[in-house]
């Protein structure tokens, strides 16, 4: 099928969390005749066991659809699916890159969000253009009108001819599809010109290699094409080109400026295709890369360990595995005392943490212990020298310390005036300072605060929502650094120092954190023959103890009438959990006890 | 290795009343017509497992349930008759039945001394009124005295009894009370079992509501080591975790239970009726706890059947072996498998030994190795190193 640009249209779309991205997209699938109703599984986009399970979308993914709109001609929509939370805007960043325009689909009952808002603004940044639709009007608390208002007053685009729909009972997608039309600009490259195309994504497969997702800004990409990666100068053949069915790739002759697809070119290190960088063709190269990504810092740093030390091998496989495709994650090699070989990794935030994780447990079969996340602290030293500390094994002795800096956060949080006193309760407690607040409406409020990074890795996003009942949305972003009074906290287990469970604390806090800390390793580890000790220490100076009593009785009274297999698998389990512990001095500890530190604020 | 010897365990799975901690495979009976079909259906396994018996020598037979004293004589009788028909029965052959106090009488009893039976286990659980009640048990400390006396006198003079630790109610003091009761009548067998919460029984259910007046940990605790003490000081020889036999200069036999050394040694034994458990070499099987669809194929529906690998042959040669105080002969573990023990366990072995958890002693061919009476306390603790 010959295609012309302006036949062409690529976007995204765009919403707060549960607004129904997911299900806006499926509904675009459907009806444009890419799945019959039969095929549909729901949230096709989500094609991750674990996306699909959390309702949310990690990875950015693409599909391909041809829609006859009202003017009787053909329309190729290449819909790029992304992710809605703030952790993954990296991902959100590369997905709008290869789009014109998006669709901002906002809840017509909960209005703008926090998420709404800075995903609008990363699409304008962009140069994308943006238009709105309303959804879930079939739900009896929907405002539209309500709504749209918000939309033009806080965001500043026109809603009131936007569309009305709900994804979920199919209502008014046509004239999302016709909008499509009308209000995305075609794209504008030249099929003359050198070839230009932007990798926004990458995948590994077995027997094609690694398949490089991309969009042509200019010139055309085919079979047995010599191109260049323009960042690492690499030169590889093109082996196959195509497009994105629903859950499947499908070769085509050729890919001209402004479509969305994606080739394959025999290479096998994922690494080689770096998402972002530009690729052109050997013999008539483009003259300048496309700017690609707006490189992102980890904010969120902890040690990543297996907890078989033999895994460690599979554990650097799988990290690279992951990071060909989540450049936002970094890692580095470390050791510990406790945990032995393992990986400092550094994430865009605490989901993004649990997720990688998650993944690392899942999708390679790892058992994994992560220790407490930390942010990365400013070290000022008395030589004049200043290190980013990211590890709080690497402090440095205090006399060699001349202050310490944390970074801070510009945080906003939206909530309904009910529970605005108990928000600002929460923040206060976290050591905020509030810079400003907005009334949006009667009953809404945009609080904005300065937040020590460190007091939200932990636990805010649940204590925000168990605090506003779900009515309180959250968004930030780094503002810089302050100066402030933090130490480090030791723990021991039976006298003995265990660097994987020391952090960073904020003086004042250190005693409660302390405490808590003792509390909760208490009900973790198991008890032994003899008493143990545990020991929260700031400066080699203990500040909380609690014991755990030594064992006396473990015995299993009776083997009945010959039945040894029930007390076989008894044993067998009791095993199998000591085998999963950590030799720390003569102390066995369980893997939960390195995740205690992460639950220290459940009460 | 060929054992040329073999048991019968013979589960009945009647009760008068379900205690309120038990979540063994019993149930009450209904009607006479429940006691006719479960002995049919046992008739029927006995006969289909005949050449398990073939060239064997029959060593112990153990009646348990349930109360295998609820079912009716005759119908023991039948089964006894069906046992004798695939293998001998002889006067050397341990034949244990668990009793009740209480749900015996003269009548009965002639009747158990004309099948054979030789040794009778009670379940005592205690000799305090309040202890006896809180666990649901139907019978009363002077029911105890009245059942052992009659089984005295008709001639079942291998009494054992069962006695239970950290039960509701219970403190150091009234643990001695029931054991200086129960010295009173003398048996020659005591086993001391520490109460366990079993999911699905009422226990359970209050111990969640935390209803269960169980005594505190360190009462527990002390209550158990007492128990230990005061049974030795009355001459009752500890010879498993929980079981006593007597050992007095003036009758010098071994009063230990026989059918239960066997598990220990990891002997042969055939497990008859709903829930029973089998081992027949390395075959370890175990019927159905369901009662209709085992009296449906008597003996074929299984909820377990396999065999050992060389490695779980092993770690149960180590977790039963270990449960004697006289531990395992190192030699038996290379007759059994070909390999020295310290090639597969002796690093474990010298870390029981470091933390005196478990001692060597003997020399050569006797050399043995046993847990302390520390390891006893924390067995679980310490077998679970066996396991691979």
């Amino acid at each position: 099928m010959e295609i012309s640009q302006d036949h062409i249209r690529n976007f995204c779309i765009i919403a707060h969390i549960d607004h129904g991205k997911s299900t806006l997209a499926d509904r675009i699938l459907e009806k444009t005749g890419l799945l019959t109703e039969r095929e549909m599984q729901d949230q096709v986009l989500d094609n991750m066991d674990l996306e699909r399970e959390r309702g949310i979308t990690i990875k950015s993914q693409a599909v391909r659809t041809v829609y006859t709109a009202k003017d009787g001609e053909e329309y190729v929509f290449n819909l790029i699916d992304t992710p809605g939370h703030v952790d993954f805007n990296y991902e959100v960043s590369r997905s709008l890159a290869a789009c014109d325009g998006a669709v901002l689909v906002v809840d017509s009952s909960q209005g703008v969000e926090a998420q709404t808002l800075a995903n609008v603004y990363l699409a304008l940044d962009h140069d994308l253009d943006v238009f709105p639709v309303l959804n879930k009007i079939d739900l009896p608390s929907a405002d539209p009108e309500r709504v749209a208002e918000e939309i033009e007053d806080v965001i500043g685009i026109e809603a009131s001819d936007a569309p009305r729909i709900s994804a979920k009972s199919g209502i008014g997608i046509e004239e999302v599809l016709e909008n499509i039309v009308t209000k995305i600009p075609p794209p504008s490259g030249d099929t003359d010109s050198p070839l230009k195309c932007l990798i926004f994504d990458s995948l590994y497969d077995p027997y094609k290699g690694v398949i490089v997702f991309i969009r042509v800004f200019d010139g055309a990409i085919r079979p047995g094409d010599r191109i260049r990666f323009m960042a690492n100068e690499m030169e590889e053949e093109v082996v196959e080109v195509g497009y994105f069915g629903a859950g499947r790739f499908i070769p085509c002759d050729e890919l001209s400026s402004g479509m969305v697809g994606y080739f394959t070119a025999s290479i096998k290190d994922v690494r080689e295709a770096r998402v972002g960088d530009t690729v052109t063709n050997s013999a008539k190269p483009c003259t300048e890369a496309l700017p690609g990504y707006k490189k992102v810092n980890p904010m969120v740093y902890c040690g990543v360990y297996p907890a078989d030390t033999r895994d460690y091998p599979n554990l650097r496989d799988a990290l690279e595995k992951l990071q060909l495709n989540d450049a936002s994650l970094s890692f580095e090699p470390e050791t510990s005392l406790a945990l032995g070989f393992g990986f400092r990794c550094g994430f865009l935030g605490l989901l993004h943490l649990d997720i990688v994780a998650e993944r690392l447990e899942r999708e390679y079969d790892l058992d994994l212990v992560t220790t407490a996340p930390g942010v990365v602290y400013r070290v000022h030293k008395t030589d004049g020298t200043m290190i980013e500390l990211t590890n709080p094994s690497n402090l440095p002795e205090p006399s060699e310390i001349d202050y310490m800096e944390e970074p801070i956060v510009a945080a906003e949080v939206m909530v309904s005036t009910e529970y605005l006193g108990a928000i600002i309760g929460l923040c206060q407690e976290r050591r905020g300072i509030q810079t400003g607040m907005e009334y949006l409406e009667e009953t809404r409020v945009l609080l904005k605060y300065d937040l020590p990074l460190n007091e939200i890795i932990y636990d805010f996003f649940d204590a925000l929502k168990s605090r506003s009942r779900g009515y309180a949305s959250f968004d930030y972003e780094l503002k810089g650094y302050v100066k402030s009074e933090l130490v480090k906290l030791d723990i021991l287990i039976n006298k003995e120092y265990v660097d994987a469970l020391s952090f960073i604390v904020f003086k004042d806090s250190a005693y409660q954190r302390g405490s808590k800390m003792c509390e909760k390793l208490k009900g973790e580890i198991p008890r032994h023959l003899f008493e143990i000790p545990i020991q929260a220490a700031v400066g080699g100076k203990v500040i909380a103890r609690e014991t755990v009593k030594a064992m006396r009785k473990d015995v299993l009274a009776k083997c009945y009438g010959g039945d040894i297999s029930r007390k076989k698998k008894l044993l067998e389990k009791q095993k199998e959990g000591k085998k999963k512990m950590r030799q720390i001095g003569s102390v066995e500890v369980p893997k939960e006890a390195f995740l205690s530190v992460l639950k220290l604020d459940d009460e | 290795m060929n054992d040329p010897e073999i048991s019968i365990y013979l589960h009945i799975p009647f009760c008068q009343r379900k205690c309120l901690y038990c979540d063994f495979c019993s149930d009450v009976a209904s009607s006479e017509d429940t006691f006719f079909y479960y002995t049919n259906a046992l008739l029927k396994e006995i006969a289909s497992k005949k050449e398990l018996f073939e060239g064997r020598k029959l060593s112990s037979i153990y009646i348990g349930g349930g109360t295998p004293s609820v079912m009716p004589s005759h119908a023991l009788g039948n089964i006894m008759d069906a046992i004798s028909a695939v293998i001998d029965i002889d006067d050397d052959t341990e034949i244990t039945m668990e009793v009740n106090p209480g749900t015996v009488n003269e009548l009965k009893l002639k009747d158990y001394v004309a099948f054979g039976i030789n040794r009778v286990s009670m379940g005592v659980q205690s000799m305090i009124e309040d202890e006896l009640f809180a666990l649901g048990r139907i019978h009363t400390a002077d029911d105890v005295k009245k059942s052992f006396d009659m089984l005295y006198w008709s001639g079942i003079d291998n009494i054992s009894m069962d006695i239970m630790t950290s039960i509701p109610h219970q403190t150091v003091e009234s643990l001695m009370k029931t054991i200086d009761e129960i010295d009173i009548l003398h048996p020659k067998h005591i086993s001391a079992y520490a109460l366990s919460i079993e999911k699905g029984t009422p226990f359970y259910e209050k111990y969640l509501y935390g209803t269960l007046q169980l005594p505190s940990e360190e009462e527990s605790y002390a209550i158990y080591k007492t128990a230990q003490a005061y049974l030795d000081q009355k001459g009752y020889k500890r010879y498993e975790i929980s079981n006593y036999a007597l050992e007095v200069t003036y009758a010098p036999r071994d009063y230990r239970c026989r059918h239960n050394l066997r598990y220990w040694d990891r002997k042969d034994y055939v497990g008859l009726g709903v829930s029973a458990a089998s081992k027949v070499g390395d075959h370890r099987f175990t019927n159905t706890r369901d009662l209709y669809s085992y009296a449906s194929d008597p003996g074929n529906i299984r909820i377990e059947d396999y065999e050992l690998k060389k490695t779980d042959a092993m770690a149960e040669f180590m977790f039963l072996g270990l449960r004697k105080t006289e531990g395992i002969r190192l030699l038996d573990f290379r007759d059994c498998f070909d390999t020295p023990i310290e090639e597969v366990y002796g690093k474990v072995m010298k870390n029981h030994v470091d933390h005196k958890l478990a001692v060597m002693s003997g020399d050569d061919e006797e050399r043995r190795f046993m847990l302390t009476e520390q390891g006893m306390d924390v067995a679980n603790y310490v077998m679970c190193d066996y396991m691979f």
